[in-house]
This record gives C-alpha cells, sequence and structure tokens, in this order.
C-alpha cells in the first residue's frame, strides 16, 4: 500500500475525529482543536480539509438527520478509514523515531 | 460531498446577508453543513456573551474565500475565461486588421501609436474605435487582409506544440493556458521590441503589426479546441 504523508494540520484533524468517534462534525472538531491545542480554525478551511482527505482515503462522511436548531440544515459526520489510521500510525512512528536522542531545554522545562 | 440542492425551510438565527452570501459564495460541495455548523456555533457564542458577529463574519469572510478558491481551481471556470477571452480577443483583432488595412489620413497621435506598435494604446483610443466602426474597418473587410504566413505559420507551431505538452506533459488545465497565453503574448513582444529597437520605416512596421496581432489570432482557435477537447470534466 503506498504511504500517505500527512500535513499537520490533517494530522490534527485526524486525532480530532478519533477523540469524538461518532459525533465528529464541522463544529465539533473545530471546538475541539480550540479547546486542546488553541488553534482557531475558520470552518471553509476545515472543511476543505475534510474534502480533501477524503478525495485521498482518509475519512469518510455521511450526512445526518435536519433538524431545527441548525436552520434546517444537516450534519456531515466524519469518519477515520483504515488507510486514515495506518496514515496516523506511521507520521506517529516517524515523530517518534525523530524524537529518539533530543532533549533540549525551554522555559525551564526539559522536553525528550 | 455534495448536497447543494438541500433546502432551507426553517428559520435561521443568521443575520440574511451573511446567509445568502453563503449559499451563493461558499463552496457547494458542503456549504449546507458549514452555514448550519456557523449557525451552530454562532448561538452558542452569542448566549456565551463571546463576540458573536464579529466571529461570524471572520468565518463568512474565511469560508467566502475558500469557496472562491476552489471555484477558480475548477475546470469549468479555465473553460469560461477562455472563452471570454476568445469573444474579447478575436472581434478586436478582425477590426483591427480591417480598419490597418484600410488606413486613411489617421491623425498625428494615432499615426505615433501605429509607428511605436503600440495597438495596446490604439485599442483604447475613441477615434480608432470610431473610425474602424464607421469609415474604414468592418464594413470593408476582406479574407485576404488575414493571409499572414508568418503568422500562420506561428499558428501551425503553436497547434504542434500544443499537442505534444497535452500529450507528453498531460499539463492542469491552468498550466496548459499559461502555455497558450505565452504562444500569445511572445509575438506581441516581440513584434513591439523589434519596432522599438530598430525603428523601423513606417512602410516595415505594417508586417511587423500584422505578425503581432494575426499570430495570436491563429492560436486562438487551437487553444480553445484543445481547452475543450482535452479537459471534459
Amino acid at each position: 500500500m503506498q504511504k500517505k504523508t500527512l500535513g499537520e494540520l490533517e494530522h490534527v484533524v485526524l486525532l480530532a475525529l478519533l477523540r469524538l468517534d461518532s459525533n465528529a462534525y464541522g463544529a465539533a472538531i473545530r471546538q475541539l482543536l480550540q479547546a486542546e491545542i488553541d488553534r482557531d480554525v475558520a470552518l471553509g478551511a476545515l472543511y476543505s480539509t475534510l474534502e480533501r482527505m477524503e478525495k485521498k482515503g482518509l475519512v469518510v462522511s455521511k450526512l445526518g438527520e435536519s433538524t431545527a436548531q441548525r436552520g434546517g440544515r444537516p450534519k456531515r459526520f466524519f469518519s477515520v478509514t483504515a488507510g486514515g489510521k495506518s496514515a496516523l500510525k506511521q507520521a506517529k512512528q516517524a515523530m517518534d523515531q525523530m524524537w529518539q536522542g533530543v532533549a533540549f531545554k525551554l522555559g525551564g522545562a526539559c522536553y525528550e | 460531498m455534495n448536497n447543494s440542492r438541500l433546502t432551507n425551510t426553517h428559520k435561521t438565527a443568521l443575520p440574511p446577508l451573511i446567509t445568502w452570501l453563503l449559499s451563493r459564495l461558499a463552496n457547494p460541495n458542503y456549504r449546507v453543513e458549514l452555514i448550519g455548523d456557523m449557525e451552530e456555533e454562532f448561538i452558542e457564542r452569542r448566549h456565551a456573551h463571546d463576540d458573536s458577529l464579529g466571529w461570524l463574519l471572520r468565518q463568512t469572510f474565511l469560508a467566502i474565500w475558500d469557496g472562491q478558491k476552489a471555484m477558480i481551481r475548477t475546470t469549468n471556470f479555465a473553460k469560461a475565461l477562455g472563452v471570454v477571452l476568445c469573444v474579447l480577443l478575436i472581434p478586436t483583432i478582425v477590426v483591427f486588421v480591417g480598419w490597418l488595412s484600410n488606413l486613411k489620413d489617421p491623425s498625428e497621435h494615432l499615426w505615433q501609436l501605429i509607428i511605436a506598435g503600440e495597438i495596446h494604446k490604439i485599442l483604447f483610443n475613441a477615434e480608432f474605435w470610431y473610425l474602424a466602426w464607421h469609415k474604414s474597418g468592418v464594413s470593408h473587410l476582406e479574407l485576404g487582409m488575414f493571409m499572414h504566413i508568418p503568422s500562420l505559420i506561428w499558428g501551425g507551431v503553436f497547434a504542434f506544440s500544443a499537442h505534444v505538452f497535452l500529450k507528453k506533459v498531460m499539463p492542469g488545465i491552468w498550466q496548459y493556458s499559461a502555455f497558450a497565453l505565452a504562444f500569445f503574448l511572445v509575438p506581441y513582444l516581440f513584434g513591439f521590441a523589434l519596432i522599438n529597437i530598430f525603428e523601423p520605416v513606417p512602410k516595415s512596421v505594417g508586417p511587423i503589426l500584422a505578425f503581432m496581432v494575426l499570430a495570436p489570432f491563429f492560436t486562438l482557435p487551437t487553444y480553445i479546441t484543445y481547452l475543450f477537447k482535452g479537459y471534459f470534466k
């Protein structure tokens, strides 16, 4: 299987989808990224990234039911495919590998 | 990821102008869900007394920006732009050739522009359009005026190069358009440079001007043909 490299936003979005599980839709993903890593992603950019990832086979999406809360507009729920999980695993392995033997101090804290 | 045909019959909390803009200018592949998400978060922020309107305006601007970027990347947009280019350029060149071939007593200003090879300035000259339309342009056109061997050869060179380029490189539609644009511009820039460097006598300027406008003229039909033949989607 061809290796699929992940961009930084793709990486964190995939992790957000896994954490949100069955409730992974635009607004929830955006809010999670903001709350957890203080990343203020625009909804347009987020959907654009998700669309690209869907084309790459990293995620799949399905439309939910319409609700009156959102002006009758449905949510689109995303989930990670096996290919997406494999890409995440490779990205993690690459990061772990590169972190080996690295240690530095920043602001009094030690990172390794 | 395409549900742009979904309709909205419920009441919305978003300002009507924002909804109207997003429903027309955001990416059609996901605009319905995007507006729904935006509305949901807008309501939450309003209840939390955050800067909900500022947030909404920023999100709207970015969603429209993203939608327009996606639209520009589409094949249909490039095709539409190609058609507009042809619709503007072909009649303009025809009128210019008709006018230049029947040129009689132009004003000093227009004459100076001609012998300096500044066609781009002539096209923005009111006198040119008046003369071309009423006196010596469209009503005096003949096929022979367009028979210019170097320009026909240039058109042939473009047709061959475009064929090879599309077959070997398989470029994107914008790469192909940039390639074609180079073929439109090179004769014009070459002629303009030639006139301005060597300052030929007025009699010799005519053939150079002909090459400057007729070479792009003969590349346009090939460009459009390959644009529609080579890029179906």
